[in-house]
């Protein structure tokens, strides 16, 4: 038996490094997560001199341009989740001639190239823009029971898991609350009914929740035991300088819907899986609004948005390290897109420090990572994450 | 100062109808149009910004009390217009190339307007010449933009160069707003100013035109 086999007996399966840090225990090191875009993973994929075996282009996920990461990608990085989900109905997301499409909600959208790499499919119509409360019943909701959503997904998750050590995380992406209201009024008169038409507006995110918390129920039934983390459709509450909503709009309005969903579907869960544990990503300046996350049953909370006012992530991991789980950290608006390799090490080194200590901690991107995001800064982030990671920290 | 309470409380509550109301009945006492907007509108606005600055105002709060000004504004205009009124200056802005994402520049658009500012609003995925064009045609001494993504922030570089390619750079104030931007960034380019918010972005444009 090689040295290099005995160090390799020692360490823990991916799987086994994901759950431990998710329990508040210290893993062999720190488990390392990947979310990336098209653009970016192509420029990946090259870079790692992988493109006889993966393909360099896959289809996206979704309209943010996510893509599904190779197997062999997530062994060349030593990642330790893989993400997979639920697809699209049937049919969806419909593809018109002039490029333009329409998701099973109804929200037609249009391929926008960014000048600095890359594309995203951007709303250009709202289905419920000029609805009113009574227009609600009558619209044509998707179904959480749809057969065709739900094909094929157990044997998928049931394969990463026999087959593999990977901790799978996956995601029920027909869950959204506030964004996807967002998405069916328009994000700007979303947020005036807030303000001005409460009543509309918990009307709208209660028909929202009812539809996440069923379809959640359905798929949760099907791969609950196969599952380590499930991940909710993210919703942005914070700003760059602040929340976006005030705290007493937090608490009154989408603290009832939040708690609702993530209550009911934790519970599920934890009738067929007891260890696997709720995510939810909310971009920003969201340091006032962790308490009621807490109190509405979230264990782990993305990204944690550095370069976002209040989030200090000394005092973050003080305050609610032993309640949380926090993944991401790692800055994609300045650090990973617009920093040298070196930079990047520093900054893997700084975040596990601040939240590593303890376990509780995956590192991330803290946004999936952009077409402007160079390949070896990821290679590099990483390649120090491995470094820098391992227990007991000593960086 | 009482006659104008009443508005000012209004707009910031976000009250479309009575805001218009307001402002007809202060018309039918004999109020003077730029006086509604300097007492009424300015003041209202000015609150909502300083408050939204200082972390005690939210987006949504802040964007109906926009609407709400531009309610106002409906009804004011036409006799600002007539009554010889100068606006306080011009502002070519919009959300710039490849980024659609126009909440963070309609705030801005409305507080300026609400500051009494005239504002030629673009929208979003604006490109580098539409501004160029834009500025000439209007004449305008201020440019604004904004942006949401990293991946779109080089586009203000890109207008920034088209502004220099038309002779135009030194001649209009350049503003930038929005999440990836940073004081760095607006030097590295050329541009005068980096708003951390829409309030910091009404004040600097005050003082660009301030004599």
């Amino acid at each position: 038996m090689s040295h290099k086999e005995v160090h390799a007996m020692k360490e823990m399966s991916s799987r086994e490094r994901v759950m431990t840090t998710l329990e508040h225990q210290e893993p062999d090191r720190v488990p390392l997560d990947l979310t990336i875009t098209l653009g970016a993973y192509t420029r990946l994929v090259k870079y790692l001199g992988l493109e006889s075996m993966v393909d360099p282009e896959p289809k996206i996920a979704n309209w943010l341009t996510y893509v599904p990461i190779d197997q062999k990608v997530l062994e060349a990085l030593d990642i330790d989740i893989v993400h997979l989900g639920s697809r699209p109905p049937k049919g969806h997301p419909k593809e018109f001639p002039d490029g333009t499409t329409v998701d099973e909600w109804g929200v037609k959208r249009r391929r926008v190239e960014r000048p600095g790499g890359g594309f995203y499919l951007e709303m250009v119509e709202n289905p419920l823009r000029d609805a009113t409360i009574k227009d609600l019943d009558d619209y044509p909701w998707p179904d959480p029971h749809d057969p065709a959503v739900l094909e094929g997904l157990e044997e998928r998750i049931r394969w990463w898991y026999e087959n593999t050590n990977y901790a799978i995380q996956v995601w029920l992406e027909r869950g959204g609350l506030g964004e996807q209201a967002g998405y069916l009024r328009g994000i700007e008169q979303w947020w005036m009914d807030l303000a001005l038409d409460k009543e509309f507006a918990m009307a709208l995110m209660n028909r929202l929740c009812d539809i996440a918390i069923e379809f959640n129920k359905v798929c949760i039934e099907l791969i609950g035991k196969y599952v380590n983390i499930v991940r909710f459709t993210g919703w942005d509450l914070g700003g760059q300088n602040g929340p976006i909503f005030s705290p007493s709009m937090v608490e009154k309005m989408f603290k009832p819907v939040l708690k609702r969903q993530w209550s009911t579907v934790k519970s599920f869960l934890h009738n067929v899986n007891p260890r696997a544990k709720i995510f939810f990503h909310t971009c920003g300046s969201v340091y006032r609004l962790i308490p009621t996350f807490i109190e509405c049953g979230l264990d782990i909370l993305d990204p944690l948005q550095t370069t976002a006012a209040g989030m200090d992530m000394d005092r973050i991991k003080r305050e609610f390290g032993d309640k949380l789980v926090f993944h991401g950290a790692m800055d994609i608006q300045k650090i990973m897109p617009f920093s040298t390799v070196d930079q990047v090490k520093n900054e893997v080194r700084l975040r596990i420090r601040q939240l590593a200590p303890g376990g509780g901690f995956i590192l991330a991107p803290a946004h999936a990572f952009q077409d402007d995001t160079p390949p070896e800064n990821i290679v590099a982030m990483y390649r120090a994450g491995k470094e820098y990671g391992r227990y007991p920290i000593k960086v | 100062m009482e006659d104008y309470e009443g508005l000012v409380g209004l707009i910031q509550q976000g009250n479309f109808a009575e805001t218009q109301n307001r402002v007809k009945a202060l018309l039918d006492e004999g109020k003077l149009p730029d006086q509604i907007l300097q007492r009424g509108i300015i003041a209202a606005l000015d609150i909502v910004g300083k408050k939204f600055s200082e972390g005690e105002c939210f987006i949504p709060e802040m964007l109906v009390a926009g609407k709400a000004s531009q309610k106002a504004l409906e009804i004011l205009k036409p006799l600002l217009v007539r009554s010889d009124f100068k606006p306080k200056g011009k502002v070519v802005l919009g959300t710039v190339k490849g980024d659609l994402h126009d909440i963070g520049k309609n705030i801005v658009a409305m507080m300026l307007e609400g500051a009494g500012f005239q504002v030629i609003d673009l929208g979003y995925d604006v490109a580098p010449e539409k501004f160029v064009e834009a500025i000439k045609r209007e004449n305008a001494q201020i440019l604004a933009m904004s942006c949401l993504l990293t991946t779109t922030m080089i586009s203000m570089k890109n207008t920034m160069d088209a502004l220099r390619q038309a002779g135009l750079f030194g001649k209009v104030k350049v503003m930038i707003g929005g999440p990836p931007t940073t004081d760095e960034y607006a030097k590295k380019i050329g541009a005068d100013f980096r708003g951390k918010d829409a309030y910091k972005g009404v004040e600097q444009a005050r003082f660009f035109i301030s004599p």
